[in-house]
């Protein structure tokens, strides 16, 4: 296996899911859709609240759009060729089983994440918005994305099935994010046994800087745990795309 | 040299034994047959050999090299399979096209020497099975490959289909020197490009060797003749204890002195054959 054999195999698998018109979309819609920054952007002291609110998945368009697109790469392009056989073709190819795999997760999972965090800081730096809250916003984000994408990926790998696969990444999400982000509420609102969160953080670790933004003077009782969720996530994260790789490794077709 | 070499080679599924210890090898420049029935084994033997399945235990070399991951095998050789495993919605030209800008082969000459101008710009699911058989073959020569591996590439072929299949096969091993080792059970197209055959049935090897030691390991001098006059021709020839199978009547000695017989007794001979493949595989497989 060569280099530039293992290059054209890369090229192959990007070209397949980045052709027109996939990034002639996406781009323009992720720099379009931080239009909630400064329609957000009331100054004074509503300009943290505002900056967490834009930042929220959902409402932030460009980190939708940036799992979506993890989602369907991940799912519905290396999850398909697993499932309907033409994995095949690819296995066929002189490049080895890992090679492969990371080649596709760069392209599945990295390539969006990389075009959400360059719109991303390239719209704050323009509108001289890159400071401690969006760097940690930034975070958070990037922490959740590979949770969420492993979660994806684990299910893809485990199921071989489209259909499965979405629904069960989704559900699982779903809760966890639901069920975080109720817990965390409860337990900030409530204002005693913080420790829980702890255990709940990671789930959805948008309440506790939205708790921040709104109450500054929460800061020191919040952040900690809020990192907390940020590493749980990302070891989540590892955990679920180690697993997906060892299995992907000995899968047989 | 063999090409392919598999000793005691087992796999099974969820604790079902599929291949109960194969041994087997195909020589280098042969065009061998990989025959037998419905669920005998072949197309998981292939995928072993594709390193696509992993052996549970035994021996398996190509071209000295164990298949499991193996990118540098990859470059000697190709797989056919009963369906283009290729992204459907990619044109003839993207699929050969990606697959020459890893390989490097003459794409320009293969699509000139197949005549494939006029299909490059269909998708891969708006082929014909018999186009898409003839787009994998040419696939698999962009490598120039040593060995071409084909998974009952005709199955889903029509008659023609195959016919000119097998007319490319053995072109390509006269041309090429490619070695061919090619599972099927369409077994009267297949005999006529072998030259080999390694014959499974439930998982195991039964006969191998070149095409004509199996036959004769089989039938030994039984011959099968179709005449005008049936039963005449039994009463001809009652000495060589015939047996009637299906229209034919099937004797045990030398063609020449069988014929010269009916000749003599002016019985119309309209066809005559010696042991088929097709008699090979039911013998061997019971049937």
């Amino acid at each position: 296996m060569t280099s530039s054999e293992s290059f054209q195999v890369f090229k192959i698998l990007f070209k397949e899911r980045y052709k027109d018109p996939t990034l002639q979309m996406i781009l323009p819609t992720m720099l379009v859709g931080y239009v909630f920054i400064p329609s957000f952007l009331i100054r004074g002291n509503f300009l943290n609240y505002a900056l967490v609110l834009a930042n929220i998945p959902v409402i932030s368009i460009p980190e939708t759009v940036a799992v979506a697109l993890a989602l369907r790469n991940i799912v519905f392009v290396f999850g398909d060729h697993m499932n309907s056989g033409s994995i095949i073709s690819f296995l066929m190819m002189p490049v080895k089983r890992r090679a492969f795999f990371f080649m596709s997760y760069f392209n599945d999972v990295i390539v969006p994440y990389l075009l959400w965090l360059g719109t991303y800081f390239w719209y704050l730096y323009e509108l001289s918005l890159i400071n401690n809250l969006t760097l940690f916003m930034g975070l958070i984000y990037t922490a959740g994305y590979f949770f969420s994408t492993s979660v994806i990926l684990f299910y893809t790998v485990l199921l071989r099935t489209n259909g499965a696969a979405t629904l069960a990444s989704m559900f699982t999400l779903g809760s966890i994010f639901i069920v975080g982000g109720i817990g965390n509420y409860e337990i900030i609102i409530g204002g005693t046994n913080y420790n829980s969160l702890n255990i709940t953080s990671f789930m959805n670790v948008y309440p506790l800087i939205l708790a921040y933004s709104i109450n500054p003077s929460t800061y020191f009782r919040v952040t900690p745990y809020a990192i907390t969720g940020v590493w749980v996530d990302f070891i989540l994260a590892l955990v679920l795309f180690l697993i997906s790789y060892l299995k992907f490794r000995v899968m047989e077709f | 040299m063999d090409v392919i070499f598999a000793r005691g080679l087992i796999k099974s599924f969820r604790g079902k034994l599929v291949l109960k210890g194969l041994t087997f090898s195909v020589k280098k420049g042969s065009i061998t047959g990989f025959v037998g029935p419905n669920g005998a084994g072949k197309t998981t033997t292939i995928k072993i050999l594709s390193g696509l399945l992993r052996k549970d235990k035994g021996e398996i070399y190509i071209l000295g090299e164990d298949p499991w991951d193996n990118p540098r095998l990859r470059k000697k050789v190709s797989v056919i399979f009963t369906k283009l495993p290729y992204p459907s919605n990619d044109t003839v030209r993207e699929y050969l096209e990606d697959l020459n800008s890893v390989f490097h082969g003459d794409l320009a000459r293969l699509i000139k020497e197949f005549n494939l101008q006029d299909h490059m710009r269909k998708r891969v699911s708006q082929l014909s099975s018999g186009q898409a058989q003839k787009i994998q073959l040419i696939a698999s020569l962009l490598k120039n490959p040593e060995l071409v591996i084909a998974d009952e590439p005709t199955a889903n072929l029509d008659p023609q289909a195959r016919i000119e299949f097998y007319d490319m096969v053995k072109a390509l091993a006269r041309d090429y020197g490619v070695t061919f080792f090619i599972s099927s059970h369409i077994l009267s197209e297949l005999e006529r490009v072998i030259d080999h055959v390694v014959f499974i049935d439930d998982g195991m090897i039964k006969a191998l060797g070149e095409l004509s030691h199996v036959e004769s390991m089989v039938k030994g001098e039984e011959i099968l003749i179709l005449v005008r006059d049936k039963e005449r021709a039994l009463q001809v020839l009652k000495d060589f204890n015939p047996v009637v199978d299906g229209p034919y009547i099937k004797v045990r000695n030398e063609m020449r002195k069988v014929i010269d017989i009916l000749d003599d007794n002016h019985v119309e001979v309209l066809s005559v054959r010696k042991v088929s493949l097709d008699d090979v595989f039911r013998k061997l497989s019971g049937v």
